[in-house]
């Protein structure tokens, strides 16, 4: 049950094998390129690869080994893109109707349908409108309903927040996390939020290829990649265990408690930007790793500034200070400082 | 890009355009280009007689045949100008290059050459002309005639029209709609037609307005023969050389009868979607 999926494209150096579970929702994270798009072109039918077989619910979407290719409309396979894509000639109604129409059910029958879905996104009181008529929000809300009109047995979103204004999203994001539920869904996303709200796996794609999968908690808390570290806002240094902490392949060590790995064997040590203390002068005292680093980038994050250095060894490492202390250290793009990180403060694990 | 009313053309007198100031110069002079000539032709109207000069058996069956005509050829052109212009549009083959040459070649083609060619394929001795005569069918010279040669030289203003309109709406919609279990043809007939209505409108009209003013295929191929094949063009021609009064105020019919369909087309309320 659930999905499972396998496939080769040399056109866009893609090789992905995923395995999705009843009703699981999976988070597909990726830089810009990664193939996350084509992806979903392929489970849509839009994008047809060398190789490769896939299967739904037990049955066949499609199997290039016996040559089954079957169209997209066939395939009962919905599709949100960023993009609402409401028939701009057609009501609200008709829109969120054209799917159970396409499927034979009467105009009647369809409409009631419609009237439903377009309840239960909280925009039936937008039914008679044209799309045009539609703001960013009501407009993907109804583009919602119509997706799960036709009770897809596999639901695509292609980064279905990532157009709307801020103060809508949430909005959108509570009614698309309850529309999900008891569905099979793949989500591509470039958000935090949206992997963490809206799926139960995550699965990072880069360069055409699974580099790390498993339950959307595990992934972000323990990031096996830096684009992961960095989507999850944490600080990531991957090299080889030894008995005081993690030495990476450039030399920089990372002092940190045994965390269990055997010394000499691959692992990631992981600590949040508020663990990293910036000094101007080189700081003395209790157990912590002392880097010497420059100011690439200040960033506001919240109440708290995000300094992103650049390490000696060629780590990069964000340090998260208070704007007080950016205007004491005098922190600039650029400047010279010392980095300080508590040993007990990073977690390290098996890579 | 709201359908908010108003809005827009208040926008549209304050808005910076950033064209120099002397590019005015030539675009006026090539608005009164095309104005002055119908201006002219207004002048030498014998207006007391305007209505007589119209009205005249010749006249009225001039007119009424190129009505007849061009909408038929008008309804060839969308028959087979749509499924020519999906092809182009939206799939790819060999050779795709050559074809849409070839499909446009009427437009770059002296009519008279596109008549004489309709002549040598539908002609008593053309290519198909033993099918046809065995088949009972007489085409060169005859009404269908002229439709045959308007649509042949008016298909190609439907099919580069549509085409760009298709390109420019793009796939994604019918990728929506085939998401939602339609079916090529049920997409085709809900979503991609609506959407290029306004492309397929302006198509039909050209191709409409190009039909009423077809001469030199035509006359090589059909021929001039009152309330058959003579139409308003070989009318005003043939007028010209005995009758100028008449001439000049069939023209202006003709002109009329242009605006009015260009009119008609462009001033629809809400052009496009959204």
């Amino acid at each position: 049950m659930g999905l499972t999926f396998s496939a080769r494209l040399a056109a866009r150096d893609l090789d992905v094998t995923l395995e999705l579970g009843d009703h699981e929702r999976l988070a597909v994270l990726g830089p810009n390129g990664a193939g996350k798009s084509t992806l979903l072109g392929i489970l849509a039918g839009t994008v047809r690869p060398d190789a490769g077989h896939a299967e739904l619910d037990g049955e066949p979407l499609f199997d290039l080994r016996t040559g089954r290719w079957p169209a997209p409309h066939r395939r009962r396979v919905g599709l949100l893109a960023q993009d609402p894509l409401l028939f701009p000639h057609l009501d609200v109604l008709a829109n969120v109707a054209f799917g159970p129409r396409a499927a034979g059910a009467p105009r009647r029958t369809a409409e009631a349908a419609a009237h439903e879905h377009l309840a239960a996104v909280e925009a039936d009181g937008l039914a008679a409108r044209r799309p045009g008529r539609l703001s960013g929000g009501q407009a993907q809300r109804v583009a919602i309903a119509r997706a799960v009109a036709t009770d897809p047995r596999l639901l695509l979103l292609d980064e279905p927040l990532a157009a709307l204004d801020v103060t809508v999203a949430p909005l959108v994001r509570r009614v698309l996390r309850s529309v999900l539920v008891g569905r099979t869904a793949v989500l591509v996303t470039h958000d935090l939020l949206d992997a963490l709200l809206l799926s139960d796996r995550v699965a990072v794609l880069e360069a055409g290829r699974v580099v790390e999968t498993g339950p959307t908690a595990d992934v972000l808390r323990h990031p096996r990649t830096s684009f992961t570290a960095h989507l999850a806002g944490l600080n990531l240094v991957l090299g080889t265990a030894g008995p005081t902490g993690v030495t990476s392949a450039t030399g920089l060590h990372l002092g940190a408690g045994p965390g269990g790995v055997a010394a000499g064997t691959p692992a990631a040590a992981v600590f949040a930007p508020n663990a990293v203390s910036v000094f101007v002068d080189p700081p003395h005292g209790s157990p912590r790793t002392v880097l010497t680093a420059r100011v690439g980038e200040l960033e506001p994050s919240g109440d708290e500034v995000r300094v992103t250095t650049t390490t000696t060894t060629g780590e990069t490492l964000t340090a998260s200070v208070t704007p007080a202390s950016v205007a004491e250290l005098d922190l600039y793009p650029g400047r010279e400082v010392f980095l300080a990180v508590k040993a007990t403060a990073v977690t390290v694990y098996p890579v | 890009m709201t359908r908010s009313a108003g809005g827009s053309s208040t926008l549209q007198t304050h808005r910076w355009s950033g064209v120099p100031g002397w590019v005015f110069v030539p675009a006026g002079l090539g608005a009164l280009f095309v104005v002055l000539p119908l201006v002219a032709l207004a002048t030498r109207v014998d207006w007391a007689h305007f209505g007589d000069l119209v009205t005249t058996a010749a006249s009225l069956d001039a007119l009424g045949l190129s009505l007849r005509t061009s909408a038929a050829s008008t309804l060839i052109c969308l028959v087979l100008g749509v499924p020519m212009a999906l092809v182009l549009a939206r799939t790819s083959f060999p050779g795709q290059r050559l074809a849409r040459s070839l499909m446009l070649l009427p437009l770059v083609l002296p009519p008279v050459v596109g008549g004489i060619a309709l002549l040598y394929t539908f002609g008593r001795r053309g290519l198909l002309g033993h099918t046809l005569d065995v088949l009972g069918l007489q085409i060169a010279f005859s009404t269908t005639a002229v439709v045959l040669a308007q649509a042949f030289v008016s298909l190609p203003f439907l099919v580069v029209s549509l085409e760009g309109t298709l390109r420019a709406v793009g796939q994604r919609y019918e990728q929506v709609a085939a998401t939602l279990g339609g079916g090529p043809t049920l997409v085709l007939r809900r979503v991609t037609l609506p959407l290029v209505l306004p492309g397929l409108l302006s198509g039909a009209v050209l191709a409409f307005a190009r039909s009423l003013g077809e001469f030199g295929a035509t006359l090589t191929f059909a021929g001039s023969l009152q309330g058959v094949t003579r139409t308003l063009p070989l009318e005003i021609y043939l007028q010209r050389e005995t009758d100028a009064s008449t001439a000049v105020a069939l023209s202006l019919l003709l002109v009329a009868v242009a605006v009015a369909v260009v009119g008609l087309a462009a001033g629809r309320p809400g052009q496009g979607w959204r």
